[in-house]
């Protein structure tokens, strides 16, 4: 080989490297950046920046959340945060459908919040928090986490987060106008409801409300049929998490399923039901277009926001059972994680600090009426509204259980809201559907590998 | 060919690509084959055997993927052609506003399958939307559905919104095709007497076969990884009514089951690879030399 092609060869390939290299760099840079494709970022402008209260430098961490998660109560706090402690923040709201999957998606990339919202209990858990995010044990707040809700974002008894909202609480949701302008009663058993539907459609109004194109709406009958096992089965979370029960072989369970699919067969719900989205089901109970809808206690936020005159119209009473011995289920908070390598741990803590304290809770509460109970001792929650006062009142008198998915360690994930779509449409009956829970709690045993699986 | 133009290039001009493709494709696709055999989650990966394909394969709301991804294929396959063959003789025919009509046929291709998609869930709407408005209006209200809700016909529902969107594509490959087709072999069929459908028989047809083939081809591998607008249209609902593998996939990953959601991955590509090679081979053997 001659000396000029020698030269040619190792220019040739000097540019290769380089371009390869070059196209590398560029993908870091651009990653760098959150990206907005899907996101929707707002940065908090409060100005901290005048800098009177702000002793320190004024710090931004990155907060990254899912937009259902994040209420003007937090914005409320993140304006006092950042005249009391000088953390600012920049918050990113992930749209609700995917906002898991990104979420899971940062963390397994590495591109992390300095303070992420995730959800409490099992479904933390099956993503390895004691990898994932920070000891919070030792903070100083610790100890003023209401118990129930400690447990579930703790695992082996180490916290990883703080609450970042209130416990609640789930059942109907009626309209209390239609309720009276047709003479009704609060439902107690389940053939009451029936009779109920029958009056209202025969009005000429919806019975229910059923909004499945989110999937996730159409699993609070089945959640809400929890007390009902409960009751029956005191220890059914206990062995279903050992696999020595099985939802198939619970009669009251698999009933919930039935159930769903028996109000959509007698004409009770509306007709478009594969394609409403919760916002349609709150327009439609807030209008009184509809009288009833299964949903939980959160949907209060968002109902008074475009509602706000309505609220008196609703109120909340629990599923309608059988027995006629009828409770709430009741939903532990997300949390507020730090990751392990988060760029300003500090200042994160810092700002979890404050939030824990009464007057960080206060700033919440005074613009965000309670949805629940609050999940710090300390705080204390002003006026609230008629559905999560009708809720609670089954709460103070004992009559609620805790969600499955905060007792045990599997997690359904995505597929609950798929099968109680396809057990509400009659697609599967009711047999199958309890089966295919089971099958779904097996592949999420397998994956934490739990013994006697 | 001559020598000259062989080695006008280096062929060092092609590691660039070469390295990104190996780098971004290649390993990853051999990675994944063992990948597909673990638990893997982000810290550590246990072998467990063909667990993940046994779990894939038995469990119905998973299985119900390979159902549908094959309803959708043979549908949208053969639409997609005959439509794109019609699509192609009508304006290859002479008319007046042929040059307008390509446009007009090939423009769903360049939309985005975010924008055909929910253009279409608001004209599959059940109560008010436009077809079922229209069919309501002249009288044919008995064939309204809820298209996108009802399991036993979503399938063909998101089956129509691919084919609509692509049969310009296969219409832009066959009229190539047609194009190149010389004149005089139509003459000779004139001169012999020959009517229009035996030129299409004996001439068309044989000739834009190679054309064909390419969009059967390219269909073929499109439906079975088909993805965006089933998941834009109905995220695989309602519940599992219309999961394809693609779907399947996205989801198995997104709950975090890393490894069964490689397992499909990897039982993606051998089904690919199982059904694109034969069919290449058999359609390659008909075609005729021009």
């Amino acid at each position: 080989m001659g000396m000029r092609a020698c030269i040619k060869r190792a220019v040739t390939l000097c540019i290769a490297m380089m371009m390869v290299l070059s196209l590398f760099t560029g993908c870091g840079t651009a990653t760098e950046k959150p990206s907005a494709a899907t996101a929707e970022t707002d940065e908090e402008t409060t100005a901290a920046a005048q800098g009177t209260a702000a002793e320190e430098e004024p710090v931004t961490i990155k907060v990254l959340t899912v937009t259902n998660w994040w209420f003007k109560g937090h914005d409320a706090f993140a304006e006092l945060a950042a005249q009391e402690t000088g953390v600012k923040i920049e918050l990113e709201k992930l749209p609700d459908e995917q906002g898991v999957t990104v979420i899971k998606t940062r963390l397994a990339t590495n591109d992390v919040p300095d303070i992420l919202g995730y959800y409490a209990g099992a479904n933390l858990k099956s993503i390895n928090p004691e990898q994932q995010f920070l000891d919070l044990s030792d903070q100083a707040w610790a100890n003023d986490i209401i118990d129930v809700e400690k447990n579930v974002i703790s695992v082996d008894g180490k916290l990883y987060g703080s609450p970042s909202g209130t416990i609640n609480m789930g059942g109907v949701v009626y309209n209390k106008k239609v309720y009276s302008e047709l003479g009704l009663e609060i439902p107690v058993t389940w053939q009451e409801l029936l009779d109920n539907c029958e009056k209202i459609k025969a009005a000429g109004k919806v019975p229910f409300a059923y909004t499945f194109k989110e999937n996730w709406t159409a699993q609070l009958l089945n959640l809400c049929s929890w007390y009902e096992v409960e009751s029956n089965h005191p220890d059914a979370a206990q062995l279903i998490n050992t696999n020595k029960l099985h939802m198939a072989d619970i009669p009251e369970y698999v009933a919930g399923f039935t159930k769903l699919n028996e109000l959509r067969e007698k004409g009770y719900v509306n007709k478009d039901y594969t394609a409403l989205s919760f916002d349609n089901g709150q327009k439609m109970i807030a209008n009184g277009d509809a009288a009833m809808y299964f949903m939980g206690s959160w949907i209060v936020d968002t109902l008074s926001a475009n509602y706000p005159d309505k609220m008196t119209d609703l109120g909340g009473f629990a599923l309608p059972t059988d027995s006629g011995d009828n409770g709430v289920t009741t939903w532990a908070s997300g949390g507020w994680y730090i990751p392990k390598s988060a760029t300003n741990p500090e200042a994160a803590k810092k700002w979890l600090a404050l939030w824990a304290t009464p007057e960080g809770q206060a700033a919440y509460y005074n613009v965000q009426k309670a949805t629940g109970t609050p999940a710090f001792k300390t705080a204390s929650v002003g006026e609230t509204y008629d559905i999560v006062k009708d809720f609670k009142k089954y709460v103070d008198e004992g009559k609620a259980a805790m969600a499955l998915e905060f007792q045990i360690d599997l997690s359904l994930s995505n597929d609950l809201p798929m099968i109680c779509v396809a057990a509400g449409t009659g697609q599967k009956s009711p047999e199958q559907a309890a089966k295919d829970v089971d099958a779904a709690l097996a592949k999420s045993a397998k994956d934490l590998k739990l013994p006697g699986w | 060919m001559t020598k000259r133009t062989k080695s006008f290039y280096s062929y060092n001009y092609l590691i660039p690509g070469a390295i990104l493709y190996v780098i971004f494709f290649i390993l990853p696709t051999l990675v994944s084959f063992y990948y597909s055999l673990t638990d893997w989650n982000l810290i550590k990966a246990n072998f467990v055997g063909l667990d993940n394909f046994k779990t894939i394969l038995t469990n119905p709301d998973l299985n119900i993927g390979f159902k549908n991804t094959a309803i959708f294929t043979v549908l949208t396959l053969t639409f997609k052609v005959i439509f794109g063959l019609l699509l192609a003789l009508l304006v290859n025919s002479g008319l007046r506003t042929q040059n307008f009509l390509r446009g007009v046929f090939f423009f769903p291709v360049i939309l985005s399958s975010v924008a055909v998609g929910l253009m279409f869930t608001s004209l599959y709407y059940p109560t008010h939307g436009l077809i079922n408005t229209i069919l309501t209006f002249i009288g044919l209200g008995a064939f309204a559905q809820d298209w996108l809700g009802d399991p036993k016909v979503v399938m063909y529902a998101v089956s129509f919104v691919d084919i609509w969107k692509g049969m310009g594509y296969d219409m832009v490959i066959i009229l190539a095709g047609l194009q190149s087709i010389p004149k005089d072999y139509y003459e000779a069929v004139s001169i012999d007497g020959g009517n229009k459908w035996q030129s299409f028989r004996g001439i068309t047809l044989p000739m834009v076969r190679p054309a064909i083939n390419s969009c059967v081809t390219l269909n073929l591998i499109g439906a079975i990884r088909m993805f965006d607008i089933i998941q834009v249209t109905t995220k695989g609902g309602p519940g599992f009514a219309s999961q394809v593998i693609g779907t399947i996939i996205y989801r198995e990953f997104a709950d975090g089951y890393f490894g069964i959601a490689t397992a499909a991955g990897v039982l993606l590509f051998i089904l690919i690879s199982a059904v694109v090679f034969p069919v290449q081979l058999i359609l390659s053997k008909r075609e005729v030399e021009m």
